[in-house]
């Protein structure tokens, strides 16, 4: 009978992870979707005030979620990761707790809920969640939930809570026991509790009272044993439950904002602060930058039959003197033109950017530039951007074709229509000219960097901020010399006095040191050289300090065909452990790693990574890494590496897993840029499934160029 | 000093270098700096009434707009009721396009606005019916790419009707106009256009809605004023179907 139970609650999972999965059409445009989204809980998700609800947030909404009542500080990351949806990470202080042998209880946890029935006209929504379901255990609930809305201002939710959620007024156990939780290490799904042990109700309501204002009340099943020191295990008493009601109301200062006070639990006042973003909203559409040159127009031929003769404006040297007019053209925007052959009848130039982060905006301005410098006869565009020396695709388009839809309705899908996308020639042509205004080249960078250390129970937040000088110097495409030194000016990171213990090698853990004892840092130094060794193929070749704490050599291949979405990499790394001091020593440990890479960018915007091979501490393993990818260069992704490693040996955690997120600055600024902020949230660092970390890794830079991501960036190509 | 406010001194000392700096060779620099020089940017400018067409407010008087010495239209965001004078950046046939001193651009064609780029939540493409009195129910088109980069089409239909005669100040000039106003709607929204006519058949003023954030602009033709002499208002020619090119020669 258990055994029976156990399998249909995980079938319904399934079967309800399918229904999640469905795409479905958009009921709303999105700035009034976001514009009337629905309130987050104490938990940092949809729902109430601490109980959750049916609904969910905007596609693609990303929230953080302060709140603090009695002495729990929570601090929510919450990601709606698909129509239905919704991940949650979450840092809670249980302050002044005394359990467990901590004075103060710092857990981590995961949250995943779906909503398995759309709300219809007679039918409530309904959502299944799992809270706290990888962590520690310590808030670990499940819950289903059903929720109605009347017009757009009332809403009334009703559910079933098991776990935490039913610590108060429970029914009884319709699926068996629940075992005691073990609040260990953390790190493993705890699904032998899920729905198990006592399950109780819970309920509420919200009520828009006017467009700004929101009165909510609810009925908790969270009896808070521990915090009110009714546990089983011995703690304080933090947080008086006088009653299972609640009531508050939250103020939407704007659409990022928004601010709950709340009467808890009939002894204490709860407050929160929700700050919300949603990638696809962002403060500009489209580019703010300068608009591009006009197309020009090749004047007619039976009336100027001389501007389109082809003696002497063509071939040999006429293309340094084209490469020298085109490169004037395109340097002050930010385009770079490694090299140029024309002929007759077509052009090949081959083209980089450290300016603009959409691809397809980048050609569309070459091409343009094209227009105004090529000699009439040149009917054929081939342009060829390059990163890092490699030619990552072609494309080719008629220059009739960009002088014809310059002006068109829809111009941006008639172009693409007509632009052919194949692989680059590994080599420029024969009598291609180099620019030899660009080339050998050498950039330097004095800017700020921002260290952040995140979770260290003396001090969860800790952070360093200082200068970073760094210089490259590149002879010839492909072949980059470079270097960075750090020095900090203010940061608590290096007072940090844990003094971490491993069973493996001490290649992450030892981090603490480094930050103690290297200060000025040099960060890197390294030789590298990209090369093209065939068709569809790209290589990586980087010797010297290649990271903060380690150096060595480091040798990568990848395949990628233009037109695909899947790629193969293979990467090899001899490495030895840096002195603590970040200079120029080595210590003992060496280690040879590496892995076999599979990327596959699927058709609904998400985008997979599979890497299998041996980690830095020398364990063996797997990592998978699921990113949602938005078009405007947002991910918010997560991953988890499984190696033969033990639980026990790996430590707290169990297994290395986080989340990252990636925020392009041009999504700010709205003009080109290429920065990127990024962030990888790992609840805890340890040494197994540790990778090395080096600059240049292929991938992410051919990518940009193939056709996939160039269609998805088309929409500004003619901006 | 006290120990502590060393630290804190240094951290001050070198966030200044940092603001001022973040320098090098490329213009590329840290990201986060990036962005706060933008916002510092834009509450310095604030005062300066920056960020009209994105561009710098218009400081020149009508009349020196007039004496310019090229083509010049002076457009205002409806809005925002800031204005910026463009110069004529490229004229195929029907279609001109205008540009900022800040690189904003306007694309008319027959004087009808099909795009307008840099403003950010700019509109894309366009397919735009002919300006003519009593057409109605004609189909218009407008492409905006979103936040989620989708080119996304709007519809609408559009009535023109006789907006009688006017006499209009134009950039300090007075001129006798006929108005044409052109009514559309769509799925979600609506707006209405409107169209003066010059004594010669041209269009010398216009106010046509580009999207829901930059709101409609207020297209003005700057006559040219002859040193000296009276105001001539641009000739603009007509095509055959009865509308007209805003720019034409204005020599």
């Amino acid at each position: 009978m258990k055994q029976r139970t156990k399998r249909t609650i995980a079938q319904a999972v399934l079967i309800a992870a399918a229904l999640g999965l469905a795409p479905q059409a958009k009921a709303q445009e999105l700035p009034g979707e976001i514009e009337n989204r629905q309130p987050l809980n104490f938990y940092g998700v949809t729902g109430m005030i601490d109980m959750p609800s049916a609904l969910s947030q905007p596609d693609g909404q990303l929230s953080v979620t302060i709140s603090h009542f009695g002495g729990i500080t929570r601090n929510t990351l919450t990601f709606q990761i698909l129509p239905r949806v919704e991940g949650s990470f979450r840092y809670t202080k249980f302050g002044g707790l005394n359990y467990v042998g901590f004075p103060d209880y710092y857990d981590r946890s995961f949250d995943v809920s779906l909503r398995i029935l759309n709300e219809s006209r007679y039918l409530p929504a309904v959502k299944i969640g799992l809270q706290d379901f990888v962590g520690t255990g310590l808030s670990a609930a499940e819950y289903v939930v059903a929720t109605k809305t009347f017009g757009d201002r009332l809403t009334v939710t009703g559910g079933l809570g098991w776990g935490r959620l039913a610590t108060d007024n429970a029914l009884g156990s319709p699926f068996g026991i629940r075992p005691i939780t073990v609040v260990g290490t953390g790190g493993r799904a705890n699904y032998n509790e899920w729905f198990r042990g006592p399950v109780a109700p819970f309920a509420g309501i919200t009520y828009r009272a006017t467009d700004k204002l929101t009165l909510l009340a609810e009925y908790s099943s969270d009896g808070y044993l521990i915090e009110s020191g009714r546990g089983r295990l011995a703690s304080s008493a933090i947080l008086e439950r006088k009653s299972p009601f609640n009531f508050g109301l939250n103020y939407k200062v704007n659409n990022a904002l928004n601010l709950g006070a709340y009467y808890m639990y009939g002894s204490t006042i709860g407050v929160n602060v929700n700050i919300s973003i949603n990638p696809n909203n962002p403060p500009a559409r489209g580019s703010t930058g300068p608009a591009p040159q006009p197309v020009a127009l090749r004047p007619d031929r039976s009336q100027s039959p001389a501007a389109w003769e082809v003696e002497g404006a063509i071939g040999g040297a006429a293309n340094t003197n084209l490469v020298r007019a085109l490169h004037k053209q395109l340097e002050p925007q930010g385009i770079i033109v490694d090299s140029l052959s024309a002929n007759a009848n077509s052009v090949e130039v081959r083209v980089r950017t450290g300016q603009f982060d959409n691809g397809a905006q980048f050609i569309g301005r070459v091409m343009r530039a094209l227009t105004a410098v090529m000699p009439a006869s040149v009917e054929t565009f081939r342009i060829v951007p390059v990163v890092s020396g490699m030619a990552a695709s072609m494309l080719t388009v008629r220059r009739s074709d960009v002088e014809a839809l310059e002006f068109s309705p829809d111009g941006e899908a008639q172009l693409l229509a007509v632009t052919g996308f194949g692989p680059a020639p590994g080599r420029r042509g024969a009598d291609a000219a180099l620019n030899a205004d660009y080339f050998p080249k050498f950039s330097w960078n004095l800017a700020p960097y921002v260290r952040q250390s995140y979770f260290d129970p003396q001090n969860p937040f800790r952070f360093e901020i200082g200068a970073r000088l760094s210089a490259a110097y590149e002879p010839t495409p492909g072949l980059v010399f470079s270097g960075a030194i750090t020095k900090r000016a203010y940061g608590n990171i290096h007072t940090s006095t844990r003094n971490p213990s491993s069973n493996l090698p001490a290649v992450r853990t030892d981090a603490v040191f480094y930050d103690r004892q290297g200060d000025p840092t040099l960060e890197t130094l390294t030789a590298a050289y990209y090369f093209q060794p065939g068709q569809n193929l790209y290589g990586r070749i980087t010797g010297g300090y290649l990271e903060r704490m380690f150096g060595g050599l480091s040798g990568e291949v990848l395949w990628q065909p233009v037109n695909s979405r899947l790629a193969l990499g293979a990467e090899l790394n001899y490495v030895k452990q840096r002195a603590f001091d970040g200079q120029f020593g080595f210590q003992n440990y060496s280690v040879v790693t590496g892995h076999v890479s599979a990327y596959y960018k699927l058709q609904n915007g998400f985008h997979a990574q599979l890497d299998v091979g041996r980690y830095l501490a020398g364990d063996v393993g797997a990592t998978l890494t699921i990113d949602r990818e938005f078009r405007n260069g947002w991910k918010v992704g997560a991953f988890a590496t499984l190696t033969n490693v033990s639980a026990a040996d790996f430590g707290e955690g169990s297994f290395d897993k986080g989340i990252r997120v990636e925020i392009p600055v041009s999504w700010f600024l709205g003009t080109p840029n290429t920065t990127k902020l990024g962030t990888v949230l790992r609840p805890i660092t340890r040494d197994g499934g540790a990778r090395l970390s080096v600059d240049g890794r292929l991938y992410e830079r051919v990518r940009q160029y193939n056709r996939p991501s160039l269609q998805d960036d088309w929409g500004r190509v003619w901006q | 000093m006290k120990p502590g406010i060393w630290p804190w001194a240094r951290a001050t000392a070198l966030c200044c270098v940092a603001a001022l700096a973040g320098c090098g060779s490329d213009d590329q620099s840290d990201g986060t700096f990036a962005i706060g020089r933008a916002a510092t940017g834009l509450i310095g400018d604030a005062g300066a009434r920056s960020g009209i067409l994105g561009a710098r407010n218009v400081e020149a008087s009508d009349a020196q707009l007039r004496n310019f010495s090229s083509p010049l239209i002076k457009v205002t965001r409806a809005n925002l009721g800031l204005g910026a004078g463009l110069v004529l950046a490229d004229s195929k046939g029907s279609a001109t396009t205008w540009r900022s001193s800040d690189g904003k651009t306007v694309t008319l064609f027959d004087g009808a606005l099909i795009m307008t780029k840099g403003f950010g939540n700019d509109l894309s493409s366009a397919k735009v019916p002919s300006v003519k009195i009593g057409t109605r129910d004609v189909l218009r088109e407008h492409y905006y790419l979103g936040g989620d980069e989708i080119m996304r089409r709007k519809q609408y239909f559009c009535d023109f009707s006789d907006g009688g005669r006017q006499t209009i100040n134009l950039v300090g000039v007075s001129v006798a106009t006929t108005q044409i106003i052109e009514t559309c709607k769509g799925e979600a929204d609506s707006f209405e256009n409107r169209y003066w006519f010059g004594g010669d058949g041209g269009i010398v003023k216009t106010v046509q809605w580009a999207s829901p954030e930059i709101g409609a602009l207020v297209i003005e033709l700057v006559p040219r004023t002859g040193g000296g002499t009276a105001v001539t208002v641009a000739p603009a020619v007509s095509t055959v179907d009865g509308t007209v090119v805003i720019s034409g020669s204005l020599d």
